[in-house]
């Protein structure tokens, strides 16, 4: 009888359905963990991506027919001066903008750990707070600190005796595109003061307390200990940075709308205007998707391009502590 | 047991799965905007016998024969300066006339977004079957219905007085027609130029009706020498072009004594290209005369129609460029009694010659010619509703819209309710020789990107010449080759 019943416990065990097999269970987890995560990627991501790379080919104005024009919109593109002139503008704000914004949220984080003040936590809050406001209404602030009748700036610099006589900062070709760098500086600022100040944070005080006993003063601290220990959190902001700041154009948009006289034109804003702004020529409007979608893959070969000169400049070295 | 479980659940799965899709494309064929409820409509029309007439009549209405079965419209709805109050009344009077229509509305200032975003789907039972689809864009791939018939329809509150007998001259000549397909239907009229406090020019003792240029240029010094900056405009969004657009290509035509022979050029040749014409150079001559005397304001290029609206109505600046619509859209941001006058920027030196101004007749809608032809028709009666009085008179009274009807603008007792702005308008229009031109040409260039670049350097070269600060000469050459190209690329593709 015990003989039988093994037996039949053999036979069973040699059946195990395929969905039982430790490699398709394998396959079945990464299929489940992996799937939805892979699809709403490729959904929103990799096929509009993909996408982009096939209107490039095309005149098309986004409602009628496609015309196949081959590499033209390239060959126009590469001898287009209202591109290099945004591209450009985009370099100098993916320069000026990711520097100023890491010193300045270095050195408040490094302050805000090391001084321990009482007010720390309201500060991080006063910080923070341009990152919970919209994109749009930072915009209109800055708009409205920059006007000429009624901007703040003006009258600050009325009050310690500079007059400038109804100047509009964003008015003028001189000053629009250096005018927008404090907006991106003052909304990027708070979210990488938290960020450092969790990295700061994490740096086991030994290390200070020993820098302190064998008389090392503040800046010593900063340079020798806190820099190099976060810099790879460092490194991840700028990547972002400078990428964020060749792909934003929202609020130039609102701002500016990329003028006066092409002066604030990003090649983001560029892209957009061609495949959605109206421009109407004798009542016609003109959109141009395919030439808008080339300027998008030049903006992905700049990012690539971006991201590689970020990682060659600041290498990724492993921190132990 | 367990492995029949499996098999039983894996069923109930494919069961619901298959379900859905069964549902999902149900859904495309209910309800009444589906095609088949079109095609059954049409089948009833087209079988009736004698008894069955009888008794489709019962079924249709009289006044547009159209079934009583119901229906769902939807419509995309630009909400700017005259707001929404004038079309909800439009449509709670046309649905309670024919309560077989239901109307779904999405209201936005950036309707033009969500229609692409509903064009880009793909997908005709999502998309409007009314929405701003702009004739020139839509039109020229016939992808928005003709509507030449509904110009040839009777009113609905006044019967026996077809369309085109009842509308304000010049309605016709601003239509948008590719190859003798109309694709604007007024319902109302914008028209554009410079708006000014009456009560600071009273103040001052200002000319108010400056006849030629030269006039207004005496306007613009004696502004200027009381310290106040004569013009203003948004540059950000080229609002100049509401008082020195393409309106001013045909005074300058007219001045010099072709104003027909410009006319058809302008509107019929391809060959002709308006960016960079020597009439454009004379018009940007007489700007850049005006910018070189320091008659705009400072910042124009930083200024959004709110703002310099805002100079406006605080006396920094005298007068703004807009369009009538400025009277709705500034009402809470005026003192109780502010009126706001108007005035052209007269090109003319003979007072007898014409103004030309940049206008409309408005169309809000075009009809996505992919739906159902009964939703078509519904659409066009839709649109016709715009016509009758009471609506016309919400859009006067409400939006501060100018009528497009003879019969209101010409009734002193209906105009009595008019805003002061747009009566003023009007006043100008009555007692001037002006003709309204929207610009729209009846060709159409296929162009390529640098078109699009010839553009953006014109609205930029504009705010530059009023600043007194560009050569019209140079910039308009510069605007011109680019254009030249834009064309030149455009028959490149089609080749």
């Amino acid at each position: 009888m015990d003989k039988n019943n093994t037996l039949t416990t053999s036979v069973e065990d040699t059946k195990v359905p395929w969905y039982k097999n430790s490699q398709a269970q394998k396959w079945i987890f990464l299929a489940v963990v992996l799937g939805p995560a892979f699809a709403c990627y490729f959904a929103f991501s990799l096929y509009p991506n993909i996408l982009t790379a096939y209107y490039s080919f095309f005149r098309w104005d986004g409602v009628g027919p496609k015309i196949f024009i081959g590499l033209r919109n390239y060959e126009k593109m590469i001898t287009d001066p209202f591109l290099y002139k945004a591209l450009l503008n985009n370099l100098i704000l993916a320069s000026a903008c990711p520097l100023l914004v890491i010193m300045i949220s270095v050195i408040l984080a490094y302050l805000l750990v090391t001084r321990r003040y009482k007010e720390a936590g309201f500060y991080k809050v006063l910080f923070f707070l341009p990152n919970v406001l919209s994109s749009v209404v930072v915009a209109l602030l800055w708009t409205f600190i920059y006007d000429g009748q009624w901007g703040l700036l003006n009258k600050v610099l009325e009050l310690i005796g500079i007059d400038m006589g109804g100047f509009y900062w964003l008015g003028s070709e001189k000053t629009a595109l250096l005018a927008i760098i404090p907006l991106y500086v003052w909304s990027g600022v708070g979210f990488y003061v938290i960020v450092f100040m969790n990295a700061i944070n994490s740096i086991p005080a030994s290390l200070y307390e020993s820098a302190i006993l064998e008389g090392a003063g503040n800046m010593q601290r900063l340079f020798k200990i806190t820099l190099p220990l976060i810099s790879g959190v460092i490194r991840v902001g700028i990547i972002f940075m400078v990428l964020g700041s060749f792909k934003g154009f929202e609020t130039i948009l609102i701002m500016t709308n990329g003028g006066p006289y092409s002066s604030t034109n990003v090649i983001g804003l560029y892209m957009f205007n061609f495949a959605f702004s109206s421009t109407e020529i004798g009542g016609f409007n003109q959109h141009d998707f395919g030439y808008a979608s080339t300027i998008g893959m030049f903006l992905f070969v700049v990012l690539v391009g971006a991201n590689l000169i970020v990682n060659k400049l600041f290498k990724h070295e492993a921190v132990e502590y | 047991m367990r492995t029949k479980l499996n098999i039983l659940s894996l069923l109930i799965v494919l069961c619901i799965i298959l379900t859905s899709i069964t549902g999902c494309s149900n859904s495309k064929d209910t309800g009444g905007t589906g095609s088949e409820t079109a095609a059954q409509n049409e089948t009833k029309a087209g079988s009736s016998t004698e008894a069955e007439k009888t008794e489709h009549e019962e079924d249709v209405y009289p006044e547009n024969g159209l079934p009583k079965d119901p229906i769902t419209l939807k419509v995309g709805f630009f909400e700017g300066g005259y707001g929404r109050a004038y079309y909800d009344y439009a449509k709670d009077t046309f649905t309670q006339k024919f309560p077989n229509v239901k109307i779904e509305t999405v209201y936005s200032p950036k309707i033009d977004t969500v229609v692409q975003a509903r064009i880009a789907a793909n997908n005709v039972d999502e998309m409007f079957d009314l929405a701003p689809l702009y004739w020139s864009t839509y039109g020229i791939n016939k992808q928005i219905e003709p509507l030449n018939d509904l110009y040839e329809r009777e009113l609905y509150d006044t019967p026996g007085v077809k369309v085109k007998d009842i509308l304000m001259d010049g309605a016709w000549d601003t239509r948008g027609e590719i190859d003798g397909n109309v694709y604007t239907f007024p319902t109302n009229m914008w028209v554009g130029g410079l708006f000014y406090d009456k009560a600071l020019f009273k103040e001052h003792g200002w000319n108010e009706d400056p006849k030629t240029f030269d006039e207004f240029k005496r306007l613009c010094e004696d502004i200027k020498a009381k310290g106040i900056t004569p013009i203003t405009f948004s540059g950000m969004y080229n609002y100049l072009a509401f008082s020195v657009g393409w309106n001013k290509l045909y005074e300058i035509a007219e001045i010099n004594g072709y104003i027909d022979e410009f006319t058809q050029k302008y509107e019929y040749d391809l060959e002709y290209i308006p960016l960079g014409s020597k009439e454009m150079l004379e018009s940007w001559s007489k700007l850049f005369e005006l910018g070189k005397a320091g008659y705009f304001s400072e910042g124009l290029a930083s200024l959004n129609h709110t703002q310099s609206q805002m100079l406006a109505i605080q006396h920094k600046a005298a007068m703004v460029s807009s369009a009538d619509w400025i009277d709705n859209e500034m009402k809470d941001s005026v003192e109780p009694g502010f009126e706001w006058g108007y005035m052209a920027l007269p090109f003319i030196n003979d007072p007898n010659q014409t103004i030309y101004l940049i206008g409309d007749f408005a169309t809000q809608f075009g009809i996505w010619a992919a739906k159902p032809d009964i939703n078509k028709k519904w659409a066009k009666e839709f649109m016709l509703w715009f016509l009758n009085k009471d609506v016309q008179m919400k859009q006067v009274e409400w939006a501060g819209a100018l009528p497009v009807r003879k019969d209101i603008a010409s009734d002193e007792s209906k105009m009595a309710s008019i805003r002061p702005g747009q009566k003023n308008l009007l006043t100008y229009l009555g007692t001037h020789k002006t003709k309204i031109v929207s610009g729209n040409r009846r060709v159409t260039p296929k162009t390529g990107p640098s078109a699009q670049q010839a553009y953006k350097l014109y609205t930029d070269g504009l705010v530059k010449v009023a600043e007194g600060k560009g050569d019209p000469e140079v910039l308009l050459k510069e605007i011109y080759e680019l254009q030249k190209k834009g064309i030149e690329e455009g028959k490149q593709d089609s080749q």
